[in-house]
């Protein structure tokens, strides 16, 4: 992430961000135009380029992002017909589903990104303690923002121990459930270990002990960011409003 | 634990000492108030903390902090500030008490120059050094440094047992120490305490003749079997190998020759590259510049490995045990890897059984359910049972006492014996150079000697740490 990047995205209360992302969520779901829709994904690619956020699986993601794409074109039949070859038929409409449901996948899944490069788990308690979460529910995400990668490097760590010793797993059902297996023992076992170290950790440490708790940087929302999640909250109800009762632009944008 | 009762007076440094599994890290858990609280147990008896009995850790926190052994997953968030200032903020501390409890605590273990760090850039002295000023913080009574140099290399041991002599500077503070390797802390405590089986064996204070004969065995070193160097062609050649992640140079031009048969020790600090170069040998890792040769199989960046077809010949024990316990029961554990390879169950068989460990470890026990020496010593056994040609072992002795490395090296001898070749990562520098025929020393990805270990440069072991820290 570059300086001026940085500075902009911690800037933001993580608050302000959550409420963000779950609007603009809103707005995406609504959203059934093709072309907003690459608007969007347009957009949302380059805040991420921006951020410089590295999201992980995207090859993953593109793959099934493209497979939703391609599902909808072949068996979403209305509109005009674009192609046909043998009994595949390619319309209008489904090229349109195809790019809206895909961008929606892909647009949900890069803010998301987004939100976790640009976000300190503490910081992000520390914003929910502030606007009145009480302090043992507002440590749960952060710690498990916090534990995500050490289980990642965990389930490497397994995995690894599993190829040595020569376990080979097809991608068959029995395959799955094979690697399920074992898999899943010594997870459990190390995030056991983990929970009651960090629990008898936290509890030495009196949390839990009292109802509040101070905090040495507090991150109280700011006239900005209240603004900022007005505005934004204002123009989704704004557009939603229009689409539902005109008939342009609305069919334009949505 | 049985009929245990002692008394530690205020201002005192304790060493509580013992074999693993004696009970001394039982006890101080009983002393915080884990268990029972936490942990359910039948619990007879009383612990008094400052003249009083609790029945709540949450209350006896702030009066005795426990640093646990390992204190990675003991901190809950991202930078040293924050995990410092923890504990006052839960005991709602004015921000201006937080920051001079923040500043107090890091001077207090040499610390200072750590506050504006992210804890995922510490070294591991550095982590335990962050760890026990998160408890200072709460400037409590009493102190527990559970095992605090575990698996520390013995620079990062070094600055652990600095910070906790500086502690001594201060009055109001009484410190236990639990350990099983007494050599690094003895000079600094007033008194040393002996466990076994749940029982004291032993409790006698500095200048009682008791004390010096329990420093004097402390200090001696162990001595390991010498095997025999039985010599051979090139098992692992290693020419030219190089990687670069992100920037850093984890591995610079990496030359070396390991021949059949033969014990290599692979030492240096954290973070020198050990880990990579074995996970290179293993096929784990892509060859990115450069080329290993190991038994026939040629990697290099156009010629990737198969990790499945080299892991018949190689075999790997990863650092921690519970990574690699895949089964229900010890025998099925073992025959994990030779079912997977498809090689002769009877042989897989017949090849451990000669080990006498394998007698000693119960059969039909979950793997588990076994002490941590115990089941380091499957794994061992596990990684062996299909007979791969070259054995890599890392950090096989790490947070292990005396008994459990003995026991550990008797097997490992006995894999030696069968002419196969090792390759072992470690600290312990009277092991290396006891017990191994050979040895290479990395630094920052460079190879800085290697060769038979008779032929390293004295300097090259002083600069490894002090033969008794391991």
């Amino acid at each position: 992430m570059t300086a001026e990047a940085e500075r902009h995205a911690h800037g933001l209360n993580p608050v302000t961000k959550v409420v963000l992302l779950i609007t603009l969520s809103v707005f995406i779901l609504l959203v059934d135009s093709p072309f907003t829709m690459l608007l969007i994904v347009a957009s949302i690619l380059a805040a991420k380029q921006w951020f410089g956020t590295k999201g992980r699986f995207t090859k993953g993601v593109i793959g099934f992002a493209l497979a939703i794409f391609v599902a909808q074109v072949l068996f979403s039949r209305s509109g005009n017909e674009l192609a046909s070859l043998w009994i595949v038929s390619v319309t209008e409409g489904g090229v349109d589903s195809g790019m809206a449901i895909a961008g929606k996948f892909l647009s949900l899944i890069m803010m998301s990104w987004i939100f976790v490069a640009t976000t300190r788990p503490s910081e992000f308690s520390s914003a929910l303690i502030c606007v009145g979460i009480p302090y043992r529910y507002a440590f749960l995400p952060a710690l498990a923002m916090r534990f995500v990668p050490i289980f990642e490097l965990e389930l490497s760590s397994v995995k690894e121990a599993q190829v040595v010793r020569g376990l080979k797993l097809d991608k068959s059902v029995r395959g799955l459930i094979r690697s399920a297996k074992y898999t899943v023992l010594p997870m459990f076992f190390l995030a056991m270990y983990k929970v009651n170290s960090l629990a008898a950790s936290m509890t030495g440490r009196g949390f839990g002990a009292s109802k509040e708790r101070t905090l040495l940087h507090p991150r109280n929302l700011a006239r900005w960011d209240l603004a900022l999640i007005l505005s934004t909250i204002g123009m989704v109800v704004a557009f939603f409003l229009v689409d539902r009762c005109q008939d342009w632009p609305s069919s334009l944008l949505f | 634990m049985s009929s245990l009762s002692f008394i530690v007076e205020k201002g005192e440094f304790v060493l509580l000492a013992g074999s693993s599994a004696s009970g001394k890290s039982t006890v101080m858990q009983v002393a915080c108030g884990f268990i029972p609280h936490m942990i359910p147990a039948e619990v007879s008896g009383t612990v008094r903390l400052n003249g009083r009995t609790y029945d709540d850790p949450a209350a006896i926190a702030g009066i005795a902090c426990m640093v646990q052994q390992d204190p990675e997953t003991q901190f809950c968030t991202e930078t040293v500030e924050e995990e410092v200032a923890f504990g006052p903020e839960n005991f709602r501390y004015p921000t201006e008490r937080i920051r001079s409890s923040v500043d107090n605590a890091l001077a207090s273990v040499k610390a200072d120059h750590l506050k504006g760090r992210k804890l995922s850039t510490l070294s591991g002295g550095e982590k335990q050094k962050v760890a026990i000023a998160s408890m200072l913080a709460l400037n409590p009574r009493l102190l527990i440094l559970d095992e605090p140099t575990a698996s520390l290399d013995p620079r990062s041991v070094g600055q652990v047992v600095r910070a906790v002599e500086s502690m001594k500077k201060r009055s109001d503070i009484t410190v236990v120490i639990v350990e099983h390797r007494v050599g690094d802390f003895v000079d600094l405590v007033d008194r040393l305490i002996e466990m076994e089986n749940g029982v004291k064996t032993r409790d006698t204070c500095k200048g009682e003749s008791e004390f010096a004969i329990a420093r004097d065995s402390a200090m001696t070193l162990p001595t390991y079997p010498h095997p025999t160097r039985l010599g051979g062609a090139p098992a692992i050649s290693i020419q030219g190998l190089s990687l670069e992640i992100g920037g850093w140079q984890i591995l610079d031009d990496i030359n070396l020759e390991i021949t059949e048969s033969s014990i290599v020790a692979l030492m240096g600090e954290n973070g020198s590259g050990k880990t990579t170069l074995l996970r290179h040998l293993t096929g784990l890792q892509k060859v990115q510049k450069g080329e290993v040769i190991i038994c026939g199989h040629r990697l290099s960046s156009e010629n990737g490995a198969n990790p499945w077809t080299l892991g018949r010949d190689v075999g790997l024990v990863f650092q921690n045990p519970n990574h690699q316990l895949f089964e229900d029961t010890v025998e099925e554990e073992i025959l994990f890897a030779p079912r997977n390879f498809q090689t002769a169950l009877q042989k897989a068989c017949a090849a451990v059984t000669s080990f006498e460990e394998m007698e000693r470890l119960k059969r039909f026990v979950h793997p588990h359910c076994l002490s941590f020496g115990q089941k380091r010593r499957v794994n061992i056994l596990s990684a062996y049972s299909h007979e791969p040609r070259v054995l890599l072992l890392d950090e096989p002795f790490a947070g292990q006492d005396q008994g459990n490395v003995d026991r550990m090296v008797s097997v490992v001898n006995d894999i030696h014996n069968h002419g196969k070749t090792l390759v072992i990562v470690t600290h312990d520098i009277t092991f290396a150079r006891q017990f191994c025929t050979d040895a290479a020393v990395l630094h920052e990805g460079r190879v800085v000697a290697s060769g038979p270990t008779e032929s390293i440069p004295e300097a090259v072991w002083r600069s490894l740490g002090r033969e008794d820290r391991r």
